[in-house]
Order: C-alpha cells, then sequence, then structure tokens
C-alpha cells in the first residue's frame, strides 16, 4: 500500500515538474553552452543543439519557413522562459513550415531546442543587430498568462432568445 | 419513465436550441466544415457557398464602403463560439457592408460569421503573400470579452494560499 502511494507520489511530482522538451532532444543538448557564448560567436558553435527561451518579438512567415524572433530570458522550471526583464539579447529561431503569426504573436513566451546555425544581420531602429540563429528541433509554446486568475470552473444556466 | 424521458428532451431541445446565436435558416444553410484551405485550392468551386466560421480578430481595416476583419479561424463549438487554439485552421477575411468600430471589434476578440463565399483576397503577411477566403458577412456575431472586473469573487477563494488544505483549517472562515 504504501509502495503504491509512494509511486503515486513519485509520478505526480515527476509530471509536475517534467520539462517541455522531450528527453531526446535534451539529452543532445549542450547544457554548457550559454546563451552569451552563442551571442558572443555563433559561428564557433554552429551545430550544437542549445535550449533557448523568451518572448516573442515578431514572426514572419517566408517562404517554405518562418523566422520567429525572440528576445532571450533566462529558464526557470521546467524551462520556461522568466517573466523578466533580465535579457542577454534576442535570437531567431527557424522553422520549416508555416507559423500563424496571430498565434505566435508578440508577448507570448517560447522555449526552443534547436541547432545553432550562424547569424543573421538584421535592421533594428537605425542600427544592425546580429541574431544567433537556431534551426528548430523542439519548441513548446506557452499559454499566456491572464492579468487576473481566471476561473477553472465554470458553470452556469442560461436561456437566451 | 416515459414523460420523464420526453421532458428531458423537451428540456435538452431548448437549451441547444436557445444557444445558438443564429437562426436555424441560417445553420441549415451554412456549411461549418468547408476548410480555409478547400476555398484557397479552388477559390472559384465554394464561390457562393455560405458558410459559419468564426475565429479570433487579427486586424480591423476601415474601408470607404465596407469593413474587412481579418480572422484566425477555429472550431465552432456548440453555441457555434469559436474554441481559441494553437493551431488555428488558417486565415481568412469578413466583408461587411458598412461601419464597425475597430474600438469594438479589436484584435483578439472572437467573432462568427454566415455569409457566402466570395474569393480570395491576396495580401502581404510577413513575407510571403496569403489568400484569404473572403466572406461576405450576412450575420456577424461579435462575442462579449470577458472583462476581469466582472468576473465574481466567488470564483477565487482569497484563503487559498501556497500553505498545505490541512493547515488552512483553522484560520478558514468557512471551515473546509
Amino acid at each position: 500500500m504504501q509502495r503504491i502511494s509512494a509511486a503515486v507520489l513519485a509520478f505526480i511530482l515527476l509530471a509536475g515538474c517534467a520539462s517541455v522538451i522531450s528527453e531526446n532532444v535534451l539529452r543532445e543538448a549542450d547544457q554548457s553552452v550559454s546563451f552569451r557564448d552563442v551571442l558572443r560567436d555563433p559561428e564557433r558553435y554552429r551545430g550544437r543543439i542549445v535550449v533557448l527561451g523568451g518572448s516573442i518579438i515578431k514572426s514572419i512567415p517566408k517562404k517554405n519557413e518562418t523566422w520567429i524572433e525572440v528576445l532571450q530570458q533566462p529558464l526557470g522550471g521546467r524551462l520556461k522562459p522568466k517573466n523578466t526583464d533580465i535579457s542577454e539579447g534576442r535570437f531567431i529561431i527557424k522553422y520549416r513550415n508555416y507559423l500563424d503569426p496571430g498565434v505566435y504573436r508578440q508577448g507570448r513566451r517560447i522555449t526552443a531546442a534547436g541547432e545553432v546555425a550562424g547569424r543573421e544581420v538584421l535592421p533594428l531602429g537605425e542600427m544592425q543587430y546580429s541574431y544567433p540563429v537556431l534551426i528548430n528541433r523542439e519548441t513548446h509554446l506557452w499559454e499566456e498568462e491572464p492579468a487576473y486568475s481566471s476561473p477553472q470552473f465554470m458553470f452556469g444556466i442560461g436561456i437566451g432568445i | 419513465m416515459r414523460r420523464n424521458r420526453i421532458f428531458l428532451m423537451l428540456i435538452c431541445a431548448t437549451f441547444l436550441c436557445s444557444c445558438a446565436p443564429f437562426s436555424r435558416e441560417i445553420i441549415r444553410q451554412s456549411d461549418e466544415v468547408l476548410t480555409v484551405r478547400d476555398v484557397q485550392q479552388s477559390p472559384e468551386k465554394y464561390a457562393g457557398r455560405m458558410v459559419l466560421w468564426g475565429g479570433s480578430i487579427l486586424e480591423t481595416i476601415n474601408q470607404k464602403s465596407e469593413t474587412v476583419l481579418r480572422i484566425l479561424k477555429f472550431d465552432l463549438d456548440m453555441q457555434k463560439k469559436p474554441a481559441r487554439s494553437d493551431k488555428p485552421e488558417g486565415r481568412f477575411e469578413i466583408r461587411y457592408p458598412g461601419f464597425l468600430d475597430p474600438a469594438i471589434y479589436e484584435s483578439g476578440r472572437l467573432v462568427t460569421v454566415a455569409g457566402k463565399i466570395e474569393g480570395i483576397s491576396t495580401a502581404l503577411l510577413g513575407e510571403i503573400k496569403y489568400g484569404y477566403p473572403v466572406v461576405r458577412a450576412v450575420e456577424i456575431r461579435l462575442w462579449e470579452k470577458i472583462d476581469p472586473a466582472r468576473i465574481p469573487p466567488y470564483w477565487y477563494d482569497p484563503f487559498w494560499g501556497p500553505r498545505p488544505y490541512w493547515d488552512r483549517y483553522p484560520y478558514h472562515p468557512f471551515y473546509w
């Protein structure tokens, strides 16, 4: 009996902490490479798998691919980007399919495991910004958090005319 | 027993009818299954077809004689209300002959439209050209937004906290 409850407890704990990126991909990822390293010299880390996250700045559908510009934020529990102004910079995730900018919209948080693939230099205001590029391996788009605590259960009866 | 069942059916029917904001006639006429892709692939084939589509507003464009709503299309629930999702089926355009105020029809709000397919309108999206199926509106339903100020307080318990429930007992006014 005790063993079962321990197993159940362990399961709940594990499920609660489960990472949003699958274990296979995480195993490939190089945890020793920080975003700062990649930002400074993306060429040096070309081909490595890294896990990065942040909030979406812009999604750009292109012919046969989509680019998502992300403001990097440190990852917290379950690899969720923290809601903070601390950021080391920006990066781009490239996808080989169409993603709708209405879903991958500005402000939503995203965590992605991807392969470092050099850089893209794009205008930002009046300067040129050098974005490190990831080719997507696996992505998790986080639910938006409403400003208020939304009801978890709703029950209603109504008659409309 | 028999009476009971009839009564139950009656209640169900009342609920089902009263929930849908569109007339039965329109619902009967319109196609809910037709997809954005179907229309994109053969717009001529589906021109004139009545559809009942819905989604969330991406953009409201006021033109001289009409209003264009660009919509991210979601599936409809039983009430014909769009169900938000991160896997939308695509985009489409509602064209409404008249003025719809963009301060009301603002980005993010849910609408359901009954209308006729009119073809494809192409617009730039990022760096691609997206073909929006055009729906000429016959009836539009704008869904109420959930106003945080109007959520009744009984939905959250002010005594809810990080402490486990057995710890809460003596401090909680309702003793549960």
